[in-house]
């Protein structure tokens, strides 16, 4: 090999070095971009607030808890981390059904292992899924410390939705002992139940993939809410088309048990509001994506979150302001279930603060007090929304809302 | 931190590149790597770093007076003095609550335990450090006069926690003196690549099968198959895929670290595995206690008694438990037997059927290093060799977990055998190597940092030790 050749054969090596290093180096560059391109608050796709980088504190490094906290914030915080995570969940997705439809081609006595109840996907062999496993044990000193901090309100109501976790479909007649102990530690003002009455009616009002009412369910739970609010039907906001999607909803159930081979169809209904506008965690913006979805411009990855993406995330506060004047202010204490209405709620009132227990703390930086917060903001009515685990779970669930 | 985290990997070590890098000679950059590698320590151990600066300034005060006093008695009671410093640290930090727990069951009530954790990596540093004490003390390296030189080698950050052990005479010129080059950089990286897609592709999915099977309590023949064999390869992926960041990272600051496996799944002989697995922990073991107790110099009973004592502490240094000293005790037997009574036999027997038995022997071995208790370990071989072998299809189909890293058995299987070495054996000089390397390395790192993103499954198995 002549000693040109030799020459240009480690030029291109080097070359062919630096390229390699820099495609190395580029995810270190877009780390560095971080402080730069600013910090996101919160992640739609994954419905949660995301961590940001932490200050430094002698406390916080010698317990572990920057180091912890940095962590998180990298990976929540990276450019790009997003769409690379979906795709990485989107292959490891398709991987898993690939298999999974392998191993049912291969033993179709198995296919059974998934489908315990009718033809819904709601146990796994060997880690039976909580839709046929009723809550052991409330904790009921959650539940007492709760309805301690709303002593002291005169006008709290509550409405408590029943689903697969307090109605054992087996035995479905029997007391509600949840709501029986919620009622008894509130003594509220009013209250009503969002009904499960037999595992048709289930089918009927809650996502078979998901843990949530859809909106038929929700729009029914809405009218019942109207109704123990204001005394009566007038005002209810009639609902619009219902508008179906091809975006293939796979929920919680899905997402927890990992069972790709169930999805269904995801839906929502319109309705004709009054011009208002939230505020979420202290900043003026819209909440969910409603639009967007009649638009037909949603994710289509499989495991997309399409109850979050459409009708919106879990938030410390929302607040709904509908620029009214003499209908009065409503605390509305939720979890998810409210999201879908939410704003159906909040048009029968000039302001309406949605708060979310799991988040609320973390956001305001202080727990929150009920009493205070309605003596700060003005507020007269109180409405505690939700299933069990708004009244007996404190934080946030595995698998998210 | 470790080399997986996204804090290593986008924060720690670009910084320590660059800082390092900007530093000029090597006095310099011995400063950059040691005060960084601290940093890198006091990141996990924010406490223990104290324990080793303490270790650092004694060892190298120990050395200094080796390399002074000239009268064997005082030598002695130097090197004696720094093998109780060193080992009561091991015996305090790793062993002390074990050593209690036992004394407690002899003496028949509980006594009261130490409320402290292992320091990461205490039982590599302390390999490391004594064999820089020994050497001087048996003259066979000269005394390190440089703190900053001893100090950068013993916290040397690419393998201060999860090794491999790196002796001191095999860096003692490169801490003095070494050069850092592009190829050796762009080596390294693609070396650092291979590790981490072993550690957080295969190891990480391997675990995912292992680990729920273990914990199970009844299980068919077939899905206890299953868990050994993906358990035998998440511990080589992971140890072997930190051996490679080690030595792809030492590369970056122009250090050569020897290897520390030789595919050693391909093993003829159970000697033979050890001589490909965790090497620079075998050679240490053989160099610093097999061969002062005499080696296999003394006559078949004696040797018999030192592989024993070996064994038993090569298995006692990787945890305290007796499952550690079971599994020590289990390869110190296989090796007695393999040279006193097997040794005629196997030389006959096909070089595949070799490669099996030893294979099936490290399988059973890593069953008992797996699992904690005898009763635990005995029930396991029970489901691998008396229960029903039907029932995966079954256990799968309700496990998605698993399931889904079923998928990596093939390649993790296939990064088992030497195909990368014959590769390279037929291609190294040709055009097109160094590219479909370097983009191959490429994949594989874009493919972890994915993973990683998506996935919060991430222990470092080794860092246990």
């Amino acid at each position: 090999m002549s000693l040109q050749t030799e020459k240009q054969k480690k030029s291109g090596l080097r070359w062919a070095g630096v390229v390699l290093l820099a495609l190395f180096a580029f995810p270190m560059v877009l780390t560095a971009l971080i402080p730069i391109v600013g910090q996101r608050d919160e992640s739609v796709q994954e419905n949660r607030t995301l961590k940001k980088l932490p200050a430094w504190t002698a406390q916080g490094f010698l317990s572990g808890a920057f180091q912890d906290d940095l962590e998180d914030a990298l990976i929540d915080q990276l450019p790009l981390g997003e769409p690379v995570k979906g795709a990485v969940l989107d292959a490891k997705n398709g991987l898993l059904k690939t298999q999974q439809q392998l191993l049912f081609a291969l033993r179709p006595d198995l296919k059974s292992n998934y489908s315990l109840i009718a033809d819904g996907y709601y146990h796994y062999a060997g880690d039976a899924h909580r839709i046929v496993e009723m809550p052991k044990a409330y904790d009921a000193a959650h539940l007492e410390a709760l309805a301690a901090s709303f002593r002291g309100l005169p006008d709290v109501k509550i409405y408590f939705i029943e689903n697969s976790r307090t109605v054992d479909f087996d035995h479905p007649a029997e007391e509600n002992e949840a709501l029986r102990q919620t009622l008894a530690a509130f003594a509220p003002a009013a209250w009503d139940v969002f009904p499960v009455e037999d595992y048709e009616s289930y089918c009927r009002d809650f996502y078979q993939t998901d843990h949530h009412w859809n909106c038929e369910g929700s729009y029914e739970g809405y009218q019942a809410v109207y109704r123990l609010l204001h005394g009566t039907e007038e005002g209810m906001i009639p609902a619009g088309d219902t508008v179906g999607t091809d975006a293939v909803f796979q929920g919680s159930y899905a997402r927890q048990t990992h069972d790709l081979c169930a999805d269904e169809t995801f839906a929502f209904k319109t309705f004709d509001l009054p011009k208002f506008t939230t505020e979420i965690n202290g900043r003026r913006r819209a909440y969910g994506n409603t639009a967007m979805y009649a638009r037909g411009k949603y994710p289509t990855d499989s495991l997309a979150n399409h109850y979050a993406n459409c009708f919106g995330g879990d938030f410390g506060q929302i607040i709904y302001d509908f620029g009214t004047e003499g209908k009065g202010k409503l605390l509305l204490v939720a979890s998810s279930y409210s999201n879908p209405i939410n704003a159906l709620i909040a048009a029968g009132y000039d302001q309406t603060y949605v708060v979310d227990l799991r988040y609320y703390q973390e956001w305001a930086g202080k727990p929150f007090d009920p009493v205070s917060y309605c003596e700060e903001n003005g507020i007269g009515t109180v409405l505690l929304l939700g299933d069990v685990n708004l009244f007996f779970v404190d934080g946030p669930e595995e698998g998210g809302e | 931190m470790v080399f997986s985290s996204f804090t290593f990997l986008l924060c720690f070590l670009p910084l320590t590149l660059v800082c390092y890098y900007l530093a000029r000679g090597v006095r310099a950059r011995n400063a950059v790597l040691c005060l960084f590698s601290l940093v890198f320590y006091a990141w996990g151990e924010p406490v223990y770093v104290l324990l080793m600066l303490a270790s650092i300034g004694l060892n190298y005060l120990f050395g200094l007076l080796l390399g002074k006093w000239e009268t064997p008695g005082r030598r002695k009671a130097v090197m004696i003095a720094a093998l109780v410093f060193n080992l009561g640290a091991i015996a305090l930090f790793k062993y002390g609550n074990f050593i209690l727990e036992n004394l407690g069951l002899l003496l028949g009530s509980a006594l009261p335990r130490f409320n402290f954790s292992l320091p990461l990596g205490i039982s590599f540093y302390t390999f490391q450090i004594l064999s820089y004490v020994l050497d001087v003390y048996n003259r066979k390296t000269p005394v390190q006069k440089s703190l900053l030189r001893l100090a950068t080698y013993i916290v040397l950050f690419p393998q201060l926690v999860a090794g491999p052990i790196v002796r001191y005479d095999q860096v003692q010129a490169e801490l003095q003196e070494r050069r850092e080059t592009l190829a050796d950089f762009v080596a390294g990286a693609q070396r650092f690549a291979l590790g981490l897609g072993k550690k957080v592709i295969l190891a990480n999915a391997m675990g995912a099968i292992a680990d729920p099977i273990f914990d199970a309590a009844v299980l068919p023949a077939g899905t206890a198959w299953l868990a050994a064999v993906a358990y035998a390869l998440q511990i080589y992926f992971d140890f072997s895929g930190y051996s490679d960041m080690a030595i792809g990272m030492g590369r970056f600051f122009g250090f050569h670290f020897s290897e520390n496996f030789r595919y050693p799944y391909m093993a003829e002989s159970i000697t033979d595995f050890w001589r490909r697995w965790h090497i620079s922990l075998s050679t240490w073991f053989r160099d610093y206690v097999y061969f002062p107790l005499g080696g296999s110099r003394r006559g078949t009973a004696r040797n018999i008694l030192n592989l024993l004592v070996v064994w038993m502490l090569t298995g006692l240094w990787h945890g305290a438990s007796w499952n550690f000293v079971l599994w020590g005790v289990y390869y110190g037997i296989l090796l007695m037997l393999e040279k006193y009574v097997l040794d005629g036999v196997l030389k006959k027997v096909p070089g595949i059927l070799r490669r099996m038995i030893t294979l099936l022997l490290v399988l059973l071995g890593w069953v008992i290093f797996r699992l904690e208790s005898v009763p635990a370990i005995l029930s396991f071989m029970g489901s691998l060799f008396t229960a029903p072998f039907a029932g995966l299809g079954a256990y799968l189909s309700g496990q998605a977990g698993v399931l889904e890293n079923t998928f990596w058995l093939l390649p993790a299987v296939v990064g088992c055998l030497p195909w990368a070495e014959w590769i390279r054996g037929r291609a190294e000089g040709k055009r097109w190597y160094p590219f479909v390397s370097g983009a191959f390395a490429v994949i594989v790192y874009y493919l972890s940092v994915g993973l990683l993103m998506g996935s919060t499954y991430n222990p470092f198995i080794y860092f246990r030790f």
